[in-house]
């Protein structure tokens, strides 16, 4: 016969296991908007001891003595966290070229009429208008004027993109330290992890933190976490190891520096000397926008400033000061670079721009000449000055936008992955609510067990 | 799709960011009445745009041009109507010159007035309008014509130090155009204008009716080329007007262009503008509706 303890027993294991089910509905409640948190549940169990507690007839009577609380899961589905990270450097790299290149757009200032364009236009006329009035020292002074403000314009494009060039170097060089702090946090989890499951059961709240610390690797650049059997995460970067088990590698950037215009070259280096060039995430769009997207327009501000200098210096050499004199440059010859163009000591005096053709003061041929270079074929051997620079505008257009439209979509993407991934993951306060209803009931209902047990004892007890 | 809290709010605030960012492009777009604000907006355009801006500031240029060779040729054409009724003038004295009705006295003091023509037709060869001799060709700082006296002070010849060269100006792409006339040409090139007049001078002193007649017929053909020059001057002047005329054209089609490339039609903007802004204000009202009943409004 069974014994009326039994019960007890059941509704005493009831109301133990409902505990725990309302522990981890509070704690999920508590945490419905931390983020990287997934959902728990207690994973509850019949407990079928298989008590044979009595025989009816023929027949063993066997009654479970409750349920348990066995372990608590984690809601959580790998495939979409993979998918998440990878989408999510993709975004971080767009979102980074984005951002460099709207940088360069405002820098450029195009198309408008304070722009470089417009000063060569102005620069090229001016000699229409010294042709016009060849004696005319106003002419030439403010000709001299619109040359200085191109060759500083130039230089000023220059140097700001040199500027910008510094930025990125030192965003680069934070990162890897960022990624340090993260692969220690990683190792010192995965310990921890190891540890606390060895006794059996699962660190979820561990867990979910280290998955947040791969998300936030994700942005950076290309990263991989893989599982081992004993719930420690082998984390890698691109081809290089940089957390596994309870250790983790250093990384730093070293950026070398060679050529005339002191073109980088950055790698991620660890402690085992193993170099890495980063190609995603922000790291990856830092490092290509730099050597790629600003060397591009370095070095065709270059091609601009050479062939200007080029073009300018040898018609002006044909030409006649007011002196009667030939053979002066424009354009300083010994500086040919966007970041040295300027006006050469030959026309310090703007007398000595030379407008005439053949000596004559009132000959304008040669500044007409100079104005006609503007046609001339110049950069590149197939391009006018105009077309080349309208050309490079039109070419950070485009990659602006592409950058723009793919920052848009990855964003999208990203959404809905995340979305997908808090569909499993994510806390509902209404299920929160109804599972804390149903667990009420329950508790209530096991109470009530044992009020009507310990009636039915007491009748027991009182019989005499 | 299991919908949590969570994935309500993101989905709020991802499309209230997408619709923020809409409208504040859409904005942009009105305030500053352009489509094409920064390359990236459109790459294309952009490049039109900065080749249609160079287009008209090359011609804006040429407009210049053109009324700076306007009032150089203006200026030159007075000269030369200035020097061809002087030359009238003198052709009238010539024929009182070779008629037999006037007496030698007459006659040399016809040729005081002729002296004093030939002074005025050396100060107009000499002519400055600014600080540039209008028949000095390209050596046009300095006076073209310098003249030798006799002992009584007239002039007995004109020597000139330089009277030619080509002066030219773009009144559009390619199209030169000569804004001088040479010295040279109209003064020296066939009949010398200065030999001539102190011809009838001095013929009209020495009472020559002959060489007078035949002074006559040189000042025909002396008229006649200034009256070319005159015409040529005028051949200009119409080539200019009508460069002027399709430059004023060229600049209000180009800046059309540019404005279709560049400008915003308002109309259609303002109205992507409303659109924008009701878009985003309806997703507002409905994320404050989204965060709203919970299960544990109806327990109590």
């Amino acid at each position: 016969m069974g014994s009326l303890f039994y019960g007890l027993n059941i509704a005493k294991n009831t109301l133990s296991a409902q505990t725990q089910v309302l522990n981890v509905t509070a704690h999920n409640v508590a945490n419905a908007n931390t983020p990287g948190y997934s959902r728990q549940t207690v994973n509850l169990t019949a407990i079928s001891d298989g008590v044979m507690v009595g025989m009816q007839g023929p027949n063993v009577l066997t009654i479970g003595s409750g349920v348990e609380a066995k372990t608590v899961l984690r809601s959580r589905f790998a495939l979409y966290d993979e998918m998440y990270r990878k989408e999510n450097q993709d975004y971080n790299d767009f979102a980074k070229t984005e951002e460099l290149y709207h940088q360069i757009e405002l820098l450029f200032d195009e198309p408008s009429d304070r722009g470089f364009a417009s000063i060569m236009d102005d620069f090229f006329n001016g000699w229409q208008d010294l042709a016009n009035d060849p004696q005319n020292m106003a002419a030439r002074q403010s000709l001299i004027g619109v040359g200085e403000e191109l060759a500083s314009r130039m230089q000023r494009l220059h140097n700001q993109l040199l500027i910008m060039r510094q930025n990125i170097d030192t965003e680069i060089s934070t990162i890897p330290a960022r990624i340090n702090n993260i692969a220690a946090e990683i190792a010192d989890l995965n310990a921890s992890i190891r540890l606390s499951e060895i006794q059996g059961g699962s660190a979820n709240d561990l867990r979910d933190k280290r998955d947040t610390l791969i998300d936030e690797l994700s942005a950076f650049t290309d990263v991989r976490a893989v599982e081992q059997k004993d719930g420690t995460y082998t984390v890698i970067i691109g081809s290089k190891v940089i957390a596994d088990h309870e250790t983790y590698t250093e990384l730093k950037a070293v950026t070398s520096v060679s050529g005339a215009r002191s073109v980088r070259k950055t790698v991620i280096r660890s402690d085992d000397g193993l170099d890495y060039v980063p190609e995603k995430g922000t790291l990856g769009a830092l490092i290509r926008f730099r050597d790629e997207a600003i060397e591009g327009v370095l070095e065709k501000l270059d091609n601009l400033a050479e062939a200007m200098v080029q073009t300018v210096n040898f018609e002006h050499r044909n030409g006649y000061g007011l002196d009667g004199l030939s053979g002066r440059n424009f354009f300083d010859p010994s500086h040919t670079k966007a970041y040295n163009i300027s006006l050469s000591q030959d026309v310090s005096d703007p007398s000595k721009l030379a407008a005439s053709g053949n000596g004559d003061k009132g000959d304008n041929t040669n500044a007409l000449a100079l104005n006609e270079s503007r046609r001339q074929e110049m950069v590149d051997g197939q391009f006018t000055f105009a077309e080349y620079y309208n050309a490079l505008i039109a070419n950070i257009g485009v990659m602006a936008r592409e950058a723009k439209s793919g920052r848009q979509n990855e964003e999208q993407l990203v959404a809905q992955i995340n979305n997908a991934r808090e569909g499993i993951k994510g806390v509902s306060i209404d299920e929160e609510l109804i599972q804390m209803i149903q667990t009420q009931h329950i508790y209530q209902s096991a109470s009530r067990v044992i009020v009507t047990l310990d009636s039915l004892l007491e009748t027991l007890i009182g019989i005499k | 799709m299991r919908i949590t809290d969570r994935i309500l709010q993101n989905s709020f605030t991802s499309n209230l960011a997408f619709g923020t960012e809409r409208l504040y492009e859409s904005e942009t777009r009105v305030l500053t009445n352009k489509r094409i604000n920064k390359p990236s907006d459109d790459p294309v355009g952009a490049m039109v745009s900065l080749s249609i801006r160079t287009k008209v500031g090359e011609i804006e240029q040429y407009q210049r041009n053109i009324s700076n060779s306007q009032t150089l040729l203006k200026n030159t054409e007075t000269v030369v109507s200035e020097v061809f009724e002087l030359f009238e003038r003198v052709n009238t004295l010539a024929v009182q010159g070779a008629s037999d009705n006037y007496g030698a006295e007459d006659k040399v003091s016809i040729s005081y007035e002729v002296d004093q023509i030939l002074e005025q037709v050396f100060n107009l060869a000499n002519n400055r309008s600014e600080s540039v001799y209008t028949f000095a060709g390209t050596r046009n700082d300095s006076a073209p014509y310098q003249v030798i006296r006799n002992d009584s002070g007239e002039i007995a010849e004109v020597k000139t130090s330089g009277s030619n060269g080509d002066i030219e100006t773009l009144i559009g792409e390619n199209i030169k155009i000569k804004v001088n006339i040479n010295g040279e040409d109209l003064f020296e090139r066939d009949q010398n204008l200065f030999n001539l007049l102190i011809s009838v001078r001095d013929n009209l002193r020495a009472n020559d009716s002959d060489a007078l007649r035949e002074n006559l017929i040189q000042l025909d053909s002396a008229q006649e080329k200034i009256i070319n020059f005159q015409s040529v001057i005028g051949a200009r002047v119409n080539r200019i007007d009508a460069a002027e005329s399709r430059a004023e054209n060229d600049v209000v089609s180009f800046k059309e262009h540019l404005s279709n490339t560049e400008d915003i039609d308002a109309a259609q903007a303002i109205m992507d503008y409303q659109m924008e802004l009701v878009t985003l204000q309806s997703s507002l009202q409905a994320g404050s509706r989204l965060m709203m009943p919970k299960l544990a409004d109806f327990l109590r």
